[in-house]
């Protein structure tokens, strides 16, 4: 973890999206996505790469070459998705990664970005399977506050980074299912992936308590607030009957989702642990297979 | 509030408020029981005393042998007039008219009837008048009826630069206004879900702050955020920016919960009040 957001990812903005490479966090090159199996990671709003650098360093020891996409998280999750099939298409100039050779593993709004990969940008060319961990699949189930609290998250785990708090965000204003004629989330609820090879995964965290730093006070007043309007279980920030992708309403998006439950492994998970947790990641490394 | 001519103040004829009677023993220790504001001059004089609270005027006013029903208590902005029925007096001659018992007060402020309490027990008229601005400024104040403040200061140019030494490079380059000093006070009360709803609802003022050139003019069109440089050295983004004056922006936190240092407990033990320091300043996200 880095204490503040560093000069790159700053001006990730200005830059433009990229995929970046394990372990220097550069961007990758196709000499890099030669020959092992690949693992593609996406962060969730406001944060950025960094803290997910250590389940790339689990991928890698699995015999994967992980990669890592950072991008502007407040210009919508449509445009995310844009952005990230761009790279692959960019990086895909030897059929590297057609085959399909991707696993997906998206934290939070990360998994609302593999997921509009594939209903929007025909990313099951890449994409052979997709991992959803903590990821609002319905939305913010009601409290418009919610996107400024996965805001706050992204900063206390990644850095200061202004760029998502703003409730005129595109993806702000999507993940509040606010956006017109048709919600994203609700177009992403309707699409078939174009290929049945996709396969799903979800995970949910079971520990509804959430850090904002090392203070008592801040973090005892959110989960106290917090708790009193989100539906048991839940991860801190996000239930599991958002992060639930088995769900019947699924059932056309996500065909023959796996869903791992909080109980009986991940109940002591919040929605920071779930991308630290060692047996997470080892799960994940076994539905990668 | 004209309402010379009915009683304004419900008597309610409730045994006296303990509570209320256990306050005016504690001030009386400290302060005498005469009315600065004078006293009626009546056939039968009524003899009263005032004290004044923060909120309102407390009223103990004898009156003898008078029937509840038979009291007018009149307010008219800040005139307080009682009235009741005069007593017959062992030394009146028979068949003479028993005056009423009248006495007038001009109180130091405007008073709400409406917000008014009344209680007449034992011969003594216990008024609770309170003052019309306490009244007003009670209705402003946040759910819970709990009192908190932020003010903002400009720091000088030494203790703004130290502010800025701890922010990212990207963040400094941003900046766009001067770093304030902000002090915030939040009232803990309640159990920890009251609190906790209050600070996460509630929407502190914005505090104005100047923008560090004038020369930037408009820069709501660059997504400007309030940004904090915490005591501990957090930082984090805390809140919007709003048009403000001339060569100014207001600095609006989301809540007051934003403005709670992350990485510090600040509150001890016991303590009934949070005391909360930081620093302030706006930087654009779209340069």
């Amino acid at each position: 973890m880095i204490p503040v957001m560093t000069q790159a990812q700053a001006t990730r903005g200005r830059k433009g999206a990229a995929i970046l490479r394990y372990p220097d966090l550069q961007p990758a090159t196709i000499a890099d996505v030669g020959q092992r199996k690949i693992v593609l990671l996406v962060h969730g709003l406001t944060a950025d790469a960094s803290y997910l650098y250590e389940l790339m360093r689990q991928f890698d020891g699995a015999g994967y070459t992980p990669l890592a996409f950072e991008y502007p998280c407040y210009d919508g999750i449509d445009a995310a998705a844009k952005d990230l099939a761009a790279l692959l298409s960019g990086l895909d100039q030897h059929k590297a990664l057609s085959g399909p050779r991707i696993v997906v593993v998206g934290h939070s709004m990360g998994g609302l970005v593999a997921r509009a990969l594939i209903a929007l940008e025909g990313g099951a060319r890449y994409v052979r399977t997709v991992i959803t961990l903590g990821s609002p699949h319905s939305g913010t189930l009601g409290s418009a506050r919610i996107p400024l609290y996965m805001a706050y998250w992204g900063e206390a785990v990644c850095g200061l980074n202004p760029r998502g708090f703003s409730f005129k965000s595109a993806s702000v204003i999507q993940l509040l299912r606010k956006d017109r004629p048709t919600p994203l989330l609700d177009t992403l609820m309707q699409v078939a992936p174009a290929s049945q090879r996709v396969d799903y995964y979800s995970f949910s965290g079971g520990y509804n308590r959430i850090d904002f730093g090392k203070g008592y006070l801040k973090n005892a007043l959110f989960n106290a607030y917090l708790q009193k309007h989100l539906p048991l279980p839940n991860d801190g920030l996000v239930p599991e009957v958002s992060s639930d992708l088995s769900q019947k309403q699924f059932s056309k998006c996500a065909p023959g989702c796996r869903h791992f439950r909080p109980q009986p492994n991940f109940g002591t998970l919040n929605h920071t642990y779930l991308i630290q947790n060692h047996l997470l990641a080892l799960t994940t490394i076994q539905c990668a297979k | 509030m004209n309402s010379k001519s009915t009683p304004s103040v419900p008597l309610g004829g409730r045994t006296p408020n303990v509570s209320v009677f256990d306050k005016i023993r504690d001030w009386s220790a400290s302060r005498s029981w005469s009315s600065p504001y004078g006293s009626g001059e009546t056939a039968e004089s009524i003899r009263i005393e005032v004290v004044e609270t923060a909120e309102s005027f407390i009223v103990r006013a004898e009156l003898p042998g008078a029937e509840k029903s038979a009291i007018d208590v009149i307010i008219d902005d800040n005139v307080l007039t009682i009235r009741a029925p005069g007593r017959q007096s062992i030394r009146m001659a028979p068949g003479s008219v028993i005056e009423p018992r009248v006495c007038t007060l001009t109180l130091p402020e405007a008073i709400d009837d409406t917000k008014s309490i009344a209680e007449y027990d034992l011969g003594v008229l216990l008024l609770t008048l309170s003052k019309a601005q306490a009244v007003a400024a009670r209705a402003k104040e946040p759910v819970g009826r709990q009192r908190a403040e932020v003010h903002g200061q400009g720091l000088d140019k030494d203790e703004q630069q130290k502010a800025l030494d701890r922010l990212p490079e990207w963040a400094c380059q941003q900046r766009v206004t001067e770093v304030l000093a902000v002090k915030a006070t939040l009232p803990v009360r309640g159990s920890l879900d009251e609190f906790a709803t209050f600070v996460m609802e509630q929407t502190p003022d914005p505090i104005p702050a100047r923008l560090s050139d004038p020369a930037l003019g408009d820069i709501l069109a660059d997504a400007p955020v309030a940004v904090a440089v915490f005591p501990s050295g957090a930082i984090r983004t805390v809140g919007t920016v709003l048009p403000g004056g001339e060569n100014s922006v207001l600095l609006a936190p989301f809540d007051y919960w934003s403005l709670i240092d992350p990485e510090d407990d600040q509150l001890a033990p016991g303590e009934e009040v949070l005391h909360l320091e930081l620093s302030m300043l706006a930087v654009v996200t779209r340069p």
